[in-house]
């Protein structure tokens, strides 16, 4: 029992750090360059696509014995395409008020490759609370990265943070920051950043 | 016969997903209608003077337009309008006053960027319509002197786009102000 609950953790944190999409596997870019250009739109990018990446990954996972290995990226789409347009429809109709805040984010999550990524790499081959589990935690680390991306993006492109000013009206923001060569320079440190701070703790445990 | 099993096993899979989703599209539809229209009233008033107290919805052919009433009469028609942005259609809501000129400006939907051409909704850059008349309507980058409207950094297009509507609303204005 405590070993499964381990394994749950592991499966659970490997998002979140050792694989962080954004951050080591480098997958999800294009939606990452679009939206992290404030907080409060990564913030809600990532908790869209965590919804949706738990959603997906259990279907997928339930489906994985109908699913034959050879059109298995079909149905894969299927699912996801599915899901997000579902979600869409209900959010419109249930949660208007959420929608206005999230909706722009909804179709780009289909064009998101961590969840593609995610059911054909894990979901596939796991069962499905263990797939839930990883979406989860797959989700929640591109939350925080693309979180972290959007608060250096914010405040050196625009001098906000959270749409408060910073540094007052004589301040003259950094616009390309804000614009997609901006994301690449910050993911570029953040990577290195990460790096950096990984090694060293390698280095200790030896 | 790998085929056949192939294409059967998405077959099923297929129509399973489109009769769910129709199935969730026709039991929404009517809703997110009636969502779609409370928004839009509510807007339409939101872009109309203070002192605004009823707004009535009129129809002239395929348009629908709000006028808004205070204690004085009539003050203020809010026109829709709509211009092909970067992302989809960009659709305004442009509150005019008796002579022809912008009261305020509220997007309706839009499929731009975010973080881009979606700060077309902040007032920044909205605001600045405010009091212009349809000749006044024009970006300071085309308009070849420095009375325009400054358009957002990166996103020209849908700052071109806005500005496209915001005129042609001014036009309808014009064609619908005395229809009763």
């Amino acid at each position: 029992m405590l070993d499964r609950l381990k394994y749950y953790w592991k499966t659970f944190d490997n998002g979140i750090l050792r694989e962080n999409p954004i951050l080591r596997l480098m997958i999800g870019l294009c939606p990452t360059l679009a939206v992290s250009t404030s907080l409060i739109n990564s913030v809600g990018m990532g908790l869209a696509t965590t919804f949706v990446l738990v959603c997906s990954n259990f279907v997928v996972s339930l489906l994985r014995k109908f699913t034959p290995n050879g059109v298995r990226i079909p149905i894969f789409i299927v699912i996801v395409s599915t899901f997000v347009t579902l979600i869409d429809y209900l959010m419109l109709a249930y949660m208007p008020e959420l929608h206005k805040s999230l909706g722009v984010f909804v179709p780009l999550i289909v064009v998101n490759c961590i969840i593609l990524g995610r059911a054909e790499s894990f979901a596939y081959k796991n069962d499905v609370v263990l797939s839930a589990i990883d979406g989860l935690g797959m989700g929640l680390g591109f939350t925080i990265a693309i979180s972290a991306i959007g608060i250096i993006r914010e405040v050196l492109g625009n001098g906000t943070i959270l749409g408060y000013s910073l540094f007052g009206a004589s301040f003259s923001p950094a616009i390309i920051m804000i614009l997609p060569p901006g994301a690449f320079i910050t993911i570029g440190f953040l990577m290195a950043g990460l790096n950096a701070l990984t090694r060293k703790g390698e280095g200790a445990n030896k | 016969m790998k085929i056949i099993d192939y294409s059967l096993r998405l077959l099923v899979l297929c129509a399973i997903a489109s009769g769910l989703l129709t199935y969730v599209y026709e039991s929404t539809a009517s809703r997110i209608a009636e969502n779609v229209a409370k928004e839009k009233s509510v807007k339409a008033r939101s872009i109309l003077p203070g002192d605004t107290a009823v707004v009535k919805e009129f129809k002239d052919g395929t348009m629908t337009f709000f006028r808004g009433y205070s204690k004085g009469g009539l003050n203020g028609t809010v026109v829709e309008a709509s211009s092909k942005g970067y992302g989809g259609p960009i659709n305004l809501l442009v509150g005019i006053d008796k002579d022809g000129r912008v009261i305020d400006v509220a997007v309706a939907s839009h499929k731009e960027t975010p973080g881009l051409g979606a700060k077309i909704e902040e007032s920044r850059f909205i605001g600045q319509f405010k009091g212009r008349s349809a000749a006044e309507a024009v970006l300071k980058k085309d308009s070849g002197n420095n009375d325009g409207v400054d358009a957002i950094a990166a996103a020209t297009i849908s700052s071109r786009a806005v500005t496209k509507a915001v005129k042609e609303s001014l036009e309808i204005y014009g064609e619908v102000k005395n229809v009763r």
